[in-house]
Formats: structure tokens, C-alpha cells, sequence
């Protein structure tokens, strides 16, 4: 309760910084530039909630415990939605500054291809019906996808012909080479903190609902075995021996 | 020889020598390479076509070729029963470097092919052959090691061939932008970044291929 509480301060904290802030200055539009609060700590932390899923699809490979599949499973869930969230405000960012809303900027594409990855993960997750080979099939793509996230996050866009199509130069200046002023960079810091704890939360909101379900699950099957379950009977117990 | 070389080549030799005997996978993905050059060759028409469109055609081709010759790598071993044969007789290691490896060969081959046939209907030429060869190389490489690795993730699930389709795109769409660059740099275009946009993908293979080995003994085994 105090969590979600403290988590709702602190986000009705964030906005009101974000009405605060002046304009930006040096971009186009530079009253819509302020969505910059709200669109680069999702890119930069969906790749932390990637990272996540790949380190515990790596425990459950070595462990076999299905705790850390769980977990899995909701660190991707919630990277994929912060990535999400960053493409859409990217969109606007790029109507706003460029005109238009796809631009085929090198990040652009790079976040739109993060997505597709992980979008198929979900695809591959729901493609079995063994369950075992289902977390073990899926441990090995987060893994596997992840190797995919530094480069299309560092690597592509620094390709020099490529980066020379990239309309992000400016605004890269501005965010990470420490051009903006102290206003700008308290309210970019507080938005990343606060968002960084909101989804955090939601992560472990998430492993806790699919380990409280899992358990749900073999408590049902061990009744059933038992015979104490309240479910509806399929096959009745038959007894060997004959009244003879 | 090291006795898991004895076992890649084995595994390397089964492939060369069922694809052979059967013949229709290769026929599939010649053909398939084929109809696809024909309809980009017929969308350009013998029209003065830029290095940059030449190359993104290309790759289209390049991409979807590969998706079509490499899937089938272990979709069509559980098709044909023999997945639990190989996870008898071999390691997991050999077999996924095995399978690797020849669908690298074939996919080069491949390529080679669909190029030559595409510079033949458009009219396009190679300036630059040094570039042009590092990029199918490299191209191959990462290629085939994703589209394997794929294609062995998606081979014990309901819908194997969509699926291993669906998981193979997205995983390696990024070679397009690289790709692209560094071929239409080959095709004459004035612009610098293909040794580096070749260094990408090289690196983006070597990264898949050993990921691969490491991660395939993991679900392989029932």
C-alpha cells in the first residue's frame, strides 16, 4: 500500500515537473520536446528489463527452477511494453520535430526491430503444449534475442552510413553528452527513477502472479491424485477385487 | 581427427547426401531463389536502376531465400523421424555446428547464384568484388547460424514452419541495413561504411553461431 502510494506522489510528481520545465530550446518544436521525459527512459530501460529476462532465462537453463522461467517471462513482459510505450512516443517526438511520424531514423528502426524480437518470443511461448520444453525453448530465445540489443542499440546506428541518415544527432547531444540544463536534467532523472521503480513494481506484481498461479495449479493436481478435489470426477476409482 | 569433427562431417555428409538423394529441397530452394530474382529482375525492367534500389532487391531476395532453404534444416529432421537419431548418435554440438556449417555452404552458394542471375536481368554490375564476396560471406554466416538456430528452436512446436518463419524475420531484419550498405557500396554507390557494415555482420554471426553452441544442448536433449 505504501509503494503504490509513494509511486503515485512520485509520478503526479513527475508531471507536474514536466508542466514546469520551460520549452526546450534548439529543437523544432520545442513546447513537444518535453516528451523527451517520457520517451527516453522507457527506450533506455526496456533494454535493462531485457537484459533481465536473458540473465534469469540463464538461471532457469542451469537451475531447472521454475521460479526463474517466471520471472523470465514478466521481465520480458515488461520491457516489451516499455518498448512499446518508446516507439509510440518516439512517433509523436518524430511528428512533432520531423514532420512525420516514421521517419526510418536508425533508432527508429532499431526499437521497432527490438520489438518484432520480443513480439516473437510471445509467438514462440505459446507454440507448445509441453510446458518443460516451453520454458526451456523460450530461456533459450531471451538469451538468444538479447544478443541482438547492443547492437541494434549501439552498434547500427554508429555504422557511418548509417548514422549518417540519423536525425537523432541533436537530441543525443542534448540527452547523453550532458547538453542539457539543470532543470531539464533533474526533471529527466526523476522521470527515469520514477519509471524505473513503477515497472519494477509491476515486474514483481507479475512473478508473484504467474509463481502464485503455478502453485494454484499443482495444489489442484495433488488434490485431484488424492481424491480430495473438489473438481468434477472424470475417471472413478475402480476396485480390483470381486464379490465372489 | 578429434572425434567431434568425425562427428560434424558425419553430420555435415548425411545432410549432403539425403538432400541429394531426395533432391526436392534443393529443387525448392533453387527455384524458389529463381522466381524470386525473376520477379525483382521484372520490376526494374532493364530500367537505369540506382546501386541503393539494386541492393535492397537484392537483399529481399537474399532474406527470404534464406528463410526458405535454412528453416527446413531441423524441421525437416523431426518430419522425417530421424531428430532422435542424431540425438543418439551424435553430440549436440556436432550436430548444430554440422548443420550450420553445410547450410552456410549451401546458402553461399545460393546467394552466388541469385546474384549472378539478378546482375543478369537487371543489368547492374559489381565494381567493387572484394566487398561484394566479404559481404556474402559474412551474409551467410549470420544467416545461417540465426535461421538453424531458429528453426531448431521451433522444431518440436505445433505449426513448426510458421513458426520458425515468424521467430527468424525479426531476429535477423537488422542484416538488411548493413547488408544493404555495404552491397550497394560494392555496386558502385559513392558513399564509405561497407568494411565497417561487413565487420557488423560478421560479428553479429560469429555472436549466433556461438550462442548457438551454447545454448542448443540445452532444449535439444528430450
Amino acid at each position: 500500500m505504501i509503494i503504490k502510494i509513494f509511486l503515485l506522489l512520485a509520478g503526479t510528481g513527475v508531471t507536474i515537473a514536466y508542466f514546469l520545465t520551460p520549452p526546450a530550446k534548439g529543437f523544432a518544436r520545442p513546447d513537444l520536446a518535453k516528451i523527451l521525459f517520457f520517451h527516453v527512459p522507457p527506450a533506455m530501460l526496456c533494454s535493462v528489463f531485457f537484459l533481465w529476462g536473458a540473465v534469469m532465462g540463464a538461471r532457469y537453463l542451469i537451475r531447472r527452477n521454475i521460479a526463474f522461467d517466471h520471472r523470465s517471462l514478466a521481465a520480458i513482459e515488461i520491457g516489451f511494453i516499455l518498448c512499446m510505450l518508446a516507439t509510440l512516443t518516439g512517433m509523436i517526438f518524430a511528428k512533432a520535430q520531423w514532420g512525420a511520424f516514421w521517419e526510418w531514423d536508425p533508432r527508429q528502426t532499431s526499437i521497432l526491430i527490438q520489438l518484432m524480437i520480443y513480439a516473437s518470443y510471445f509467438a514462440l511461448r505459446h507454440g507448445f503444449d509441453d510446458r518443460e520444453r516451453m520454458r526451456k525453448v523460450s530461456a533459450s530465445f531471451a538469451i538468444f534475442a538479447f544478443a541482438s540489443v547492443p547492437f541494434l542499440i549501439w552498434a547500427l546506428p554508429r555504422i557511418p552510413a548509417i548514422a549518417n541518415m540519423s536525425k537523432h544527432a541533436g537530441a543525443n547531444q542534448a540527452v547523453i553528452g550532458g547538453g542539457l540544463d539543470s532543470t531539464y536534467r533533474l526533471t529527466f532523472y526523476l522521470s527515469l527513477i520514477v519509471i524505473f521503480l513503477a515497472f519494477s513494481y509491476a515486474y514483481q506484481l507479475r512473478a508473484r502472479q504467474s509463481d502464485e498461479s503455478y502453485q494454484k495449479e499443482l495444489e489442484h493436481e495433488r488434490d485431484f491424485d488424492a481424491g480430495t478435489s473438489t473438481g468434477a470426477r472424470v475417471v472413478e476409482p475402480v476396485s480390483l477385487h470381486t464379490n465372489d | 581427427m578429434n572425434s567431434i569433427w568425425r562427428e560434424i562431417i558425419a553430420v555435415i555428409w548425411k545432410d549432403v547426401i539425403s538432400d541429394w538423394r531426395q533432391k526436392n529441397s534443393l529443387l525448392t530452394t533453387f527455384l524458389f531463389s529463381f522466381s524470386v530474382t525473376v520477379a525483382l529482375g521484372l520490376t526494374t525492367t532493364k530500367d537505369t536502376v540506382s546501386p541503393t534500389l539494386t541492393a535492397g532487391l537484392l537483399w529481399i531476395a537474399f532474406l527470404f531465400t534464406s528463410i526458405t532453404s535454412a528453416t527446413r534444416s531441423f524441421l525437416s529432421e523431426e518430419e522425417t523421424g530421424t531428430g532422435d537419431l542424431l540425438r543418439v548418435l551424435s553430440s549436440p554440438v556436432s550436430v548444430f555446428v554440422g548443420k550450420c556449417l553445410y547450410h552456410f555452404v549451401l546458402l553461399l552458394l545460393t546467394l552466388c547464384i541469385v546474384t549472378g542471375l539478378f546482375v543478369l536481368f537487371s543489368g547492374v554490375s559489381v565494381k567493387e568484388f572484394g566487398l561484394f564476396f566479404a559481404v556474402l560471406i559474412s551474409s551467410s554466416l549470420a544467416l545461417s547460424s540465426g535461421i538453424v538456430f531458429c528453426s531448431a528452436l521451433a522444431s518440436k512446436s505445433s505449426g513448426r514452419f510458421a513458426l520458425a518463419g515468424v521467430i527468424s524475420i525479426p531476429t535477423l531484419i537488422w542484416i538488411l541495413a548493413p547488408g544493404i550498405t555495404s552491397l550497394r557500396i560494392s555496386f558502385g554507390a559513392p558513399t564509405s561504411g561497407g568494411l565497417e557494415s561487413v565487420l557488423a555482420i560478421l560479428g553479429m554471426g560469429i555472436a549466433y553461431l556461438a550462442l548457438g553452441i551454447l545454448l542448443f544442448p540445452h532444449f535439444w536433449k528430450q
